[in-house]
């Protein structure tokens, strides 16, 4: 019987801890379809999220492309396809790896960073401060925090895809002698608008989890140094997880 | 224009306030001693509306904050200016961006009668010229100015401070209570002092009020309480080890 209450209990502060995170986003899109929304907080994330994020997915996108380049060379050389590296290449990093490692990157850089900035601006007392002036602080620090990730994830991996196309390339083409006109020609052939849109919905909504989830854990953190890395911990591992489940559910439903 | 009844808050199954109740005229200024861990601040977010009590009801001017929301909050809280234990600085913000703050999104002033506003009150607490450091470079004191800037700036009728004085050096600490002081006679607004510093704060407040065991022990005026036979506020203000006095 008291394994049975304690299934109970942990299945209930689940469900309940379900429903704060969904309430937290409600009130989030609330506030960011209601006025006044505050352009220069938004601005200031887009840079923080995005252009401090550049760098880091240049670095993983040229070696994620320089890997498929190699691998795939290899595995298709065995059927006499190498001809087919530049689509097979693009297609696996615009439909799938471009999106999913550009927001787990962007979890790790940035995500662990708004949890660790609102986690101490909660214990700090910060953001009782804010709301003692009669001021909303989604407003001000969630809000801008999710536009930014929706507008930032699609462009980083737009740059995360190009630069790895270009990376298995260079694999592909410079060291293993596959054409540039045959890499970059039968990418063409292969590759939809729909391809590319998959894609982009995907970063979209990968922007939207990692900003509301790191957001929510450091909103909710815990008392003093401990609390706010716990909560950094949670939420790094709770928006890889759930970029992952997400990208199976659209991949399995919407595509 | 302050009144608490029967106020009771638990924190994971501890009851901190076991039935906390007190008014307070305009003008006045009332001192909240008692131990640490006792639930002073506690009673002041309440006040604010920053905590809910489970049981009771917290009255500003006649208003409900526990049951205000939305706008009537807003308005009650743009009443009453907040001095946090640590400052509650915003520390990517300036000290003339953090006391500009309150201004720039809650009024529609001119950035020219806000700058006129924050050099004011800067001014007021002695932090003329330091507008342009960070919060990370400034000392326990001037946070504590600055944060008393932030809360002035928008001119509130009711002043709380949880431990303006707490982590100060005696000279430090003096001077902001002498500043309270001052600042309570030229504005005269309505304030709440929750401090350590018993002597000073004794000279500055109207009344005081003890809080000890989730209750108010005693209200009265500091000549009152200083004269008071009572062996838990004898022994809490003689500072006295082994007692009557529970800590926690």
């Amino acid at each position: 019987m008291v394994w049975i209450r304690k299934l109970g209990g942990v299945t209930l502060d689940g469900l309940q801890g379900m429903g704060r995170m969904g309430l937290f986003f409600v009130q989030t899109l609330f506030c960011a379809f209601t006025p006044p929304l505050k352009f220069s907080w938004i601005i200031k994330q887009i840079w923080f999220i995005g252009y401090q994020s550049t760098l880091v997915i240049f670095l993983t996108g040229a070696f994620s492309g320089m890997v498929l380049g190699l691998q795939g060379f290899y595995t298709l050389n065995r059927f006499g396809s190498t001809a087919l590296l530049g689509p097979m290449v693009a297609l696996s990093l615009i439909k799938e790896l471009g999106p999913v490692l550009a927001a787990l990157m962007v979890t790790g850089r940035a995500g662990s960073a708004i949890t660790a900035e609102i986690g101490i601006m909660r214990t700090s007392e910060q953001i009782d401060a804010m709301e003692l002036m009669g001021l909303n602080p989604f407003r001000y620090l969630i809000v801008p925090k999710l536009i930014a990730g929706i507008i930032a994830l699609p462009l980083l991996t737009a740059i995360f895809d190009v630069v790895g196309i270009f990376g298995g390339y260079f694999v592909g083409g410079r060291l293993l002698g596959v054409g540039q006109g045959t890499y970059f020609g039968e990418m063409a052939n292969y590759v939809g608008i729909e391809d590319v849109l998959e894609g982009i919905y995907k970063s979209l909504s990968f922007g939207a989890i990692i900003s509301w989830v790191c957001s929510y854990k450091g909103y909710h953190a815990g008392f003093g140094a401990e609390g706010v890395s716990k909560a950094t911990t949670q939420a790094v591992v709770l928006s890889s997880v759930l970029v992952l489940f997400w990208d199976y559910i659209m991949t399995s439903l919407l595509f | 224009m302050i009144r608490l009844e029967n106020i009771h808050k638990s924190f994971n199954g501890f009851e901190v306030l076991k039935g906390i109740s007190f008014q307070m005229e305009k003008g006045e200024i009332l001192a909240l001693i008692g131990g640490s861990g006792n639930g002073k601040s506690v009673i002041l977010k309440h006040i604010v509306g920053l905590l809910k009590p489970d049981q009771g009801h917290v009255f500003i001017d006649g208003k409900d904050i526990g049951h205000c929301k939305g706008n009537d909050l807003e308005e009650i809280r743009s009443r009453i200016g907040f001095l946090f234990q640590n400052g509650a600085l915003f520390t990517s913000f300036t000290v003339y961006d953090n006391v500009a703050f309150p201004l720039r999104e809650k009024t529609k002033l001119s950035e020219k009668e806000i700058n006129e506003r924050v050099f004011k009150e800067l001014d007021q607490v002695g932090l003329a010229g330091a507008e342009n450091k960070y919060p990370a470079e400034l000392s326990g004191g001037m946070i504590k100015r600055t944060a008393f800037a932030r809360a002035l700036v928008t001119k509130p009728e009711v002043m709380l401070f949880d431990e303006p004085t707490t982590g100060l050096d005696p000279i430090i600490a003096h001077t902001i209570l002498d500043l309270i002081k001052s600042l309570h006679e030229h504005l005269g607004f309505t304030a709440i002092i929750v401090s350590h510093e018993l002597s000073r704060v004794f000279q500055i407040a109207h009344r005081v009020a003890m809080l000890h065991e989730g209750k108010i022990w005693t209200i009265g005026t500091p000549e009152e309480i200083l004269s008071s036979s009572d062996p838990v506020i004898r022994q809490f203000i003689s500072g006295a080890t082994g007692g009557a006095f529970k800590l926690y």
